[in-house]
Formats: structure tokens, sequence, C-alpha cells
């Protein structure tokens, strides 16, 4: 993936009207955005149509993007994420993928299959975040990956972990209180 | 767990990010962020933090027609409010299969609709650079008139499309925008060529399609006036792409395969 740079000068480019800026940022981005929603929204046919809305999005909102704010990646993936968060609100599909990577097991792990098409500055950002869910209780973690991964709910990770609700909801604060703590004295 | 504690910005913000709230919960944090800065702030940081974690995923490189679409509707979101409603209306109509059309007469055709849809389509495109303060590198648009002449170009499967436009009647040149992948991907050593076809006549070579940015393709008078022909209900003038050794038809007839067949639109006035 292009640096972090190059992805904002492509956004600024955006925001100024440059198809061609927007074409290369969508050739550069797409495929890891495109990745997040087929997992969450579990179709080709809705996660296109989710891509699809969001890079309209990207388009129009380009010159609300602030540096200063947070990565160019981690903005394109929440407009994507959001789309996809609101989509599945309304209509979650009937059916699991098994052939889904067990996200758990990725983030304990060294291995990433983007590794070596990441900057140094991003690949910091995502040891810092990786670092720290390590550090959480396994429920907790697990919880936090099915809300962030998959779009779980409260009540939709509670059943998949048959767990009650109350106590599902206590590990996804705390878990997010330890990482807020664990993420403090770290690079963002 | 207290309820207090969960109640927290920093905790309803980063349940937010995280996606765990159902679509009450989801919807009230969303409303109330337009107008509450520290929310905000927290949003941002989750934000910037889990958004990281996305990249452990990785890459699938999504359909090809995804970005012709995408293509489609920013450049007609671009179109002011008249225009945008002939691209809406032009949509409308081409979604629609031409023996469907409703008899009120709303829908003249499939024909008037591709050229609304192509008239849309250029107004967009010159008004959004128009407006531009940075101007793209590479060769810039000269024509920013609204388009007498319009052509789309498009080949949704393999992601290439052309925008062909003149802005004057006699046209004294052709403008033609790239506006998807370059074709140099699907055929390296090869060249498209830009042909007119004048009813009963040998096609008139225009010159090759660009790769990808601008290319303004000059008019002589003999050839502009075949292309005012374009208007003709019984043989209009047309413009087809042919495929070329690099550089184009040694001959100056077609050789290669024959892409595309295109009709030539024209405002009415």
């Amino acid at each position: 993936m292009a640096e972090p740079k190059q992805l904002a000068q492509w956004i600024a480019d955006t925001a100024a009207g440059d198809q061609h800026a927007f074409q290369r940022l969508y050739k550069a981005t797409s495929p890891h955005l495109y990745a997040v929603l087929l997992r969450i929204l579990k179709t080709e046919d809705r996660a296109s149509d989710a891509l699809q809305d969001a890079f309209v999005k990207i388009w129009q909102k380009a010159e609300t993007y602030a540096p200063d704010r947070g990565a160019p990646i981690t903005w394109l993936m929440s407009i994507a994420r959001y789309r996809a968060l609101d989509l599945l609100r309304r209509r979650r599909p009937e059916v699991a993928f098994p052939e889904d990577p067990d996200m758990e097991a990725l983030v304990l792990s060294d291995d990433n299959a983007n590794g070596p098409a990441l900057d140094n500055e991003t690949m910091q950002s995502l040891t810092a975040i990786q670092n720290c869910m390590k550090t959480l209780q396994s429920e907790q973690r697990k919880s936090l990956l099915y809300a962030y991964y998959d779009g779980m709910t409260h009540t939709e990770i509670s059943e998949k972990m048959d767990a009650p609700l109350g106590t599902v909801k206590s590990w996804v604060r705390r878990g997010l209180m330890r990482l807020r703590e664990c993420l403090a004295d770290k690079p963002a | 767990m207290n309820e207090n504690e969960a109640q927290t910005p920093e905790m309803r913000a980063a349940e937010y990010v995280l996606g765990s709230l159902d679509a009450n919960e989801h919807a009230k944090v969303e409303s109330e962020l337009a107008e509450n800065s520290a929310l905000q702030r927290e949003v941002a940081y989750w934000e910037q933090r889990l958004g990281h974690l996305s990249l452990l995923q990785a890459p699938v490189e999504p359909p090809a027609q995804v970005w012709s679409q995408i293509q489609a509707r920013t450049v007609a979101r671009a179109v002011t409010q008249p225009q945008a409603h002939a691209q809406s209306q032009a949509q409308a109509a081409a979604n629609d299969a031409p023996q469907k059309q409703p008899s009120s007469g709303l829908w003249i055709g499939f024909a008037v609709a591709a050229s609304m849809a192509a008239f849309a389509l250029a107004t967009a495109l010159f008004v959004g650079l128009q407006s531009d303060s940075v101007n793209p590198p590479g060769p810039v648009l000269t024509q920013t008139a609204a388009p007498v002449y319009a052509s789309f170009i498009e080949d949704e499967k393999r992601n290439l499309a052309w925008l062909v436009t003149a802005d004057s009647s006699p046209a004294q040149h052709l403008q033609v925008v790239a506006m998807g992948e370059s074709y140099g991907e699907t055929w390296a050593d090869r060249s498209l060529e830009l042909w007119l076809l004048a009813p009963g006549e040998n096609p008139i070579s225009l010159g090759l399609l660009p790769k990808e940015g601008v290319s303004n393709i000059p008019l002589p008078a003999d050839v502009a006036s075949k292309l005012a022909q374009a208007g003709n209900k019984d043989k209009p003038t047309k413009l087809a792409v042919s495929n070329e050794p690099l550089g184009g038809s040694p001959s100056g007839a077609p050789t290669g395969e024959v892409l595309f067949v295109v009709a030539v639109n024209q405002r009415e006035s």
C-alpha cells in the first residue's frame, strides 16, 4: 500500500476534483476496504455495493479529511466500516462463513499478509494496537474482535460466546479501558 | 459493572467505533456527534487506534465493475441541479427496457437517454474541472463550454471508458477524455484508433484514443461537416474504435478488431 503521505495527497487532490488522484486512491486502498466489507457483509454483492457507497462518500467528503486527526487509511476504513455496520443493522446475512479466518489467532500471531507492503509508520501503529490486544484477557479480546471484524452487537456476541449479556458488555468495556491504558504511551 | 461507567463519552465513542452498539445506540451517538466536540475527539482517537487492526486482513481485489459504477456516480453527483435531474431521468430510462416506456411521452427512448447521460457526464466533467483551483498533471482540458456533440465509449468489463465531445458546430476539434483504466494493461503493445463512420464512406481515422488523460483531435472542415450529420435520423454518422498495431493502422483503414461502434449524440437546440 502507498505511504500515508501519498494517500493524504491523493485525498487532498480528490477534494479538488482530480479524478486521476481519486482513481489512484481507489486502486491503492480498495482491496483493503473490500476485505473488511466482505468479512462484515459476507457476500460479494453486498460488499461491492458498500464499497461503491463508501467511495462515493470519500469523493464527497474528501475535503473534510484532516491529517492531524489520523492516518488516511484509518479515515478511509472508518467510512467503509460505518457503511457496512449501517447495512448490517438493517439486514444481517443468515449464513456464517466457515472459512473466515480466526482473527484472534491472527492478532496473536506475528504473521501479517500485508506486512511487507506496509510502511514503517503504519506498521508501528498496527504493532501498537496488536501488542495491546495481546495483553487482554481472552474473553475481552474475543468480544472486541467479534465486534470489530464481524460487526457483532453485544447481544450477538453474547449468543456467539454463550455468555450473559451483562458479562459481554463488561468484557467489551473493560477490554476497551485496558486498551486505552496500554495505548497511552504508544505511537498512534 | 457500574452503568455510569458505561455512559462515559469515552466508552460510548469507543463502542461506536468498535461496532458493538445496536442500531438505536449507534444512531444516538451519531446524532450527538455533530454538536459534541469531546465525543468527536474520542471517536477520532478510536478510529485511528482501532482502524489499523483492519490491516491484519488480507486484501481482496474488488470486482472490476465497482470502479466504473463509482465513477458514474461521482461524476453524476457533480452535476448541477437541472442536469442532475436530466441524469437521473437518463438513468431511470436506461434502467427500463425501451419497450417498457410509459406512453406519456416522458421517455423519448433509449438513444435520447444515452445522449442525455453523455451530456450530463460531459457537463459534469467540464464544470468540475473548471472550478478546480488545482489542475491535474498532464494535458489539460481546453474545452469548457457545454458540448454540442458527445459520445461515451465504455467497456464495463475491462473498466475502460472515454468521453468524446466537441463544443461547436461545425466542430474545430474533438476532445477525448480517458475515464477508466489505461488500456495499456489489456493491450500492452497495441493502439486503439478512433474512426468516424460517415454513411456510405470509408472510415476516416481521427487518431488514437489516449491511454489516460485528455487528447485534442483537430478536425479538418470536411471531416467536421460529416460529423454534423450525426443528427441525421436515417443515416447518422457514428464513431468506431479498432484495435491496431502500436501507433495506429498502417494502411489508413481499420485492420484489427472493431471494438466499439457508438452513436454521436447531438445536443437538441
